[in-house]
């Protein structure tokens, strides 16, 4: 049966006492956790940042978790594997109580309002066996046969050579079950639904958010952005692009007033709806470096942020502003300092250079950030789960061919 | 379209000089008690703005700024942090050397010049000229000017364009440029305008902005039609190189598998025919202006998915689409005005894989107006990048400088498999470099009079 995957998000308050020095002391915790999290088999990614300020009053410790299946098992598999380390993270927690982390995430967990995942229904036992799948068959191409040999060979019989070769083996092959939707709603009934439901809000919202806009402008206090050098970004800078994947943490406020809460809540509403109905996989608008995303509206009236996406920093961005620029525009241009926008959708994170500037500005250093396949990109995870699939059963000539070019 | 203002922008942000083949590098460090900015008075009427003179010419003067030298010539410090970050800290910076890839034998550490134990650089002076003794005039002439007012010359190199364009493997190069959107030249066959923003402050950029520009505390625009260089010495190991393919080759030793391999790791033929268009054969010279696209090779079977043109311009080639990975390519372009140093390496394979023990590579130069956005990002995203265009662990087969752990895997797709070559070694290595802003005429000047003597 097909396992989904799902969004944890807590964020609380952490407890006075333990605000001294909790930074650093989760710093030095981080090669510590990511090795315990490694016995956590639902675990696929996750973090734990601090907001509002790196251990003032009101500061408040964020964790996510991108797993697989039910919650309690997931949290069981947690507890236990971070049970040396319960005082630090979860302790840190004001109202936690040791042992309970079930009862602390029913009062804090937060719904992401849209979880974006970028190769469903692949567990992570699942994708560490179809990587090392994949690496077994290319060293076997690497080793064992001398493609230079096989010029003229048919691929039904150099497949059929290959996958001899992997008797023994005890990693699974063939096609499973992933639950996708068996068919995605054709693109034209969708967008015309779109239309249906979008249209009449587009005429109430774009007027408004015009005046809006022009009203913003006018009357809020100039944007303090971080500038260029601040030594703020170097840690930041540190983090990444250390592996192939990065985590980015983003907090920002939501503007004032009712008309920007109340359109914040309905684009990601209507985003959610979408990547519900539409087949999604692996590309988002375009963009397929990320594994996971969310966004998660606090209590506060503030916005945060979680992607782990594959590549560098500034390819992710270069992404968002060349191929996504309108949906997170009418998504942040609801938050605080957002580089000005025409009609909710337009300029906005189109503005290549303030954009990145604006999104380094609320960039939260993560704390500890864990991925459980840290050498894939989303791509690769596809790829390989097509190796596997193709590992077992008979094939015709062309099928043969194009499967060992995945190889 | 704003039309460039000519008279203020240096000639080597347009022109490559190609009528002037040699070319002197000096780096310029200024001591304490040296005299920066009396120098700069001094020579900046020498400087070479791009209009085209009708006299005869002799020699062509560029010069160029590290952030250390801007702040030699005593802007104040809000000026100075109003420069990009990666200027500020400098490509020795370890932030820089972790985005560039700038690791182990090319680690700053390492380097010949511009490291972070070595004197600091603080200007370039670029010279061009006809001949030999007339750039060994030009060079004596303004290398005087700096050590009579206190400049040592950190170091130096010397570059020559050689005909027809080849480098020192022995392939055509600077065949692509982007054609600067307001050039007073025709643009070449194949070459793509680029809006004038993303080489050149003050223009819009290809997002149609303008570029964010370094600013006086007197309301100067101190980035007004100028530019920011690139500078990296790379040392080419040309013998290594050729052995290697012949090595490798099938049969072993036979040089024209062996320029088959090297020409699928390049992704041309020596030269210059794009392999996507000429996949068996070098149809020999004449074919290497030829536009091409890699539509109708999505698998790389005519030119290998991670070869050295595809991950220095993708063009076509990125997801999810033709059409979008041409705009997204439009924001990663440099202008390129390097030369090659050292003496020819010429001859068959063979020839080249005897090492004379010669030094020699290339300089490579290129002009962008974001360096994290253009130069930084082709080198970490395209260049350097393990998973380039879905491959699982390659680096760019000629120049990555981030060898993988036994040497780099490329991967060359064929039918019914693919050939993987593992335990590659490094074939180029960074001696050292910088990055530098190329003021504009005025610019020159207002940079000149910050100081009032010094």
């Amino acid at each position: 049966m097909a396992v989904r995957q799902q969004a944890l998000t807590l964020v609380a308050p952490v407890r006075p006492s333990a605000l001294d020095g909790l930074s650093a002391r989760l710093d030095a915790a981080e090669s510590d956790v990511q090795d315990a999290l490694v016995a956590v088999m639902s675990l696929h990614f996750a973090r734990f940042v601090l907001l509002d300020g790196p251990a003032g009053p009101g500061t408040r410790l964020a964790f996510e978790s991108n797993h697989d299946g039910d919650l309690a098992p997931h949290l069981a598999s947690l507890s236990q594997a971070l049970a040396p380390f319960e005082d630090l993270l979860f302790g840190s927690w004001e109202g936690y109580e040791k042992g309970d982390l079930a009862g602390f995430v029913d009062k804090h967990a937060v719904l992401a309002s849209t979880f974006y995942l970028g190769h469903p229904g692949l567990t992570v036992p699942q994708i560490h066996n179809d990587r090392d799948l994949r690496l077994q068959l290319e060293d076997l191409l690497d080793d064992e046969v001398d493609p230079l040999d096989l010029a003229g060979a048919s691929a039904v019989d150099v497949r059929a050579r290959l996958l001899g070769r992997l008797q023994g083996t005890e990693l699974s092959t063939g096609p499973i079950d992933r639950g996708l939707p068996p068919q995605p709603v054709s693109t034209i009934v969708f967008w015309t639904l779109v239309l249906l439901v979008v249209l009449p809000l587009v005429v109430v919202i774009v007027p408004l958010a015009l005046l809006v806009e022009w009203n913003e402008r006018r009357t809020e206090p100039p944007r303090e952005l971080t500038p260029e050098g601040d030594p703020r970004l170097d840690p930041i800078n540190e983090r990444e692009d250390a592996i192939t994947q990065n985590g980015l943490t983003h907090h920002v406020a939501l503007r004032p007033g009712l008309y920007r809460r109340t359109v914040f809540r309905i684009v990601l509403w209507f985003l959610e709806t979408t990547r519900q109905l539409i087949s999604y996989e692996g590309q988002l608008n375009g963009i397929g470096s990320i594994h996971f995303a969310r966004w998660v509206l606090l209590d506060d009236d503030s916005v945060l942020f979680f992607s782990n996406y594959d590549g560098s920093w500034e390819a992710y961005l270069g992404d968002f502003v060349d191929k996504a620029h309108i949906y997170l525009t009418a998504v942040w241009s609801n938050t605080k300092w957002f580089p000005d926008t025409n009609g909710l959708v337009f300029a906005g994170a189109a503005k290549e250079n303030a954009f990145k500037q604006w999104t380094r500005t609320f960039q939260v250093e993560n704390r500890i950030w864990y991925s459980a396949y840290k050498t894939l990109t989303v791509s690769q995870v596809l790829k390989n789960a097509s190796v596997r699939e193709g590992a077992s059963g008979d094939m015709t000539e062309n099928e043969a061919r194009d499967w060992l070019a995945l190889l | 379209m704003k039309p460039l203002d000519l008279a203020d922008i240096q000639g080597i942000v347009l022109f490559a000089y190609a009528s002037l083949p040699h070319a002197r590098y000096v780096h310029v460090s200024w001591p304490d008690g040296s005299q920066p900015s009396t120098w700069l008075r001094e020579i900046q009427h020498e400087v070479n703005a791009s209009t085209r003179g009708v006299r005869k010419v002799e020699g062509r003067v560029n010069v160029a700024f590290t952030h250390g030298g801007l702040a030699r010539l005593s802007l104040a410090k809000e000026e100075l942090a109003s420069f990009p970050r990666e200027l500020q800290q400098g490509m020795n910076d370890e932030l820089r050397s972790h985005v560039l890839g700038d690791v182990d034998d090319n680690a700053p550490a390492n380097w010949e010049f511009g490291g972070p134990s070595q004197s600091p650089i603080h200007a370039l002076l670029m010279l061009f000229a006809k001949n030999l003794e007339a750039i060994g005039e030009l060079r004596s002439r303004l290398v005087a000017r700096v050590t009579a007012l206190g400049g040592v010359v950190a170091h130096e190199d010397a570059g020559e364009l050689r005909a027809p364009g080849t480098e020192p493997f022995g392939f055509r190069d600077g065949i692509v440029q982007p054609h600067i959107a307001g050039t007073p030249r025709p643009r070449d066959a194949g070459d793509v305008e680029v809006p004038a923003g993303e080489f050149l402050l003050g223009y819009p950029n290809s997002y149609d902005e303008l570029p964010p520009s370094p600013q006086g505390n007197d309301g100067f625009d101190i980035g007004t039609n100028g530019s920011y260089l690139v500078y990296r010495k790379l040392r080419q190991d040309t013998s290594g190189f050729w052995r290697c393919m012949l090595e490798r080759a099938h049969p072993v030793g036979d040089p024209s598998a062996a320029t088959k391999l090297a020409s699928a790791i390049v992704g041309r033929w020596p030269s210059g025919a794009p392999l996507v268009k000429y996949p068996e054969l070098d149809p020999g010279p004449g074919s290497e202006n030829e536009d091409f696209s890699f539509e109708d090779d999505p698998d790389g079977m005519k030119c290998p998915l991670g070869a050295h043109v595809r991950r220095a311009n993708p063009r076509d080639m990125l997801e999810p689409s033709p059409s979008k990975s041409r705009e997204a390519v439009a924001h990663h372009r440099l202008v390129r005005r390097g030369r090659p140093y050292g003496p020819p390496a010429k001859g068959t394979p063979r020839e080249r894989a005897a090492a004379d023990g010669a030094e020699r590579g290339l300089v490579f130069m290129a002009l962008n107006a974001s360096f994290r956005r253009q130069f930084e990002f082709i080198q970490q995203t395209w260049l350097n990048n393990p998973k380039f265009a879905g491959l699982y662990d390659e680096r760019d087969p000629l120049v990555a400088s981030v060898p993988g752990e036994g040497g780099q895997r490329y991967s060359i797709p064929g039918i019914p498999v693919r050939k993987r070559h593992a335990g590659l070694p490094r074939f180029v290595t960074v001696r050292g470099g910088g990055y530098f802003f190329v003021p504009g005429m005025r610019a020159l000047e207002w940079l000149a009079t910050r100081s009032a003597g010094d």
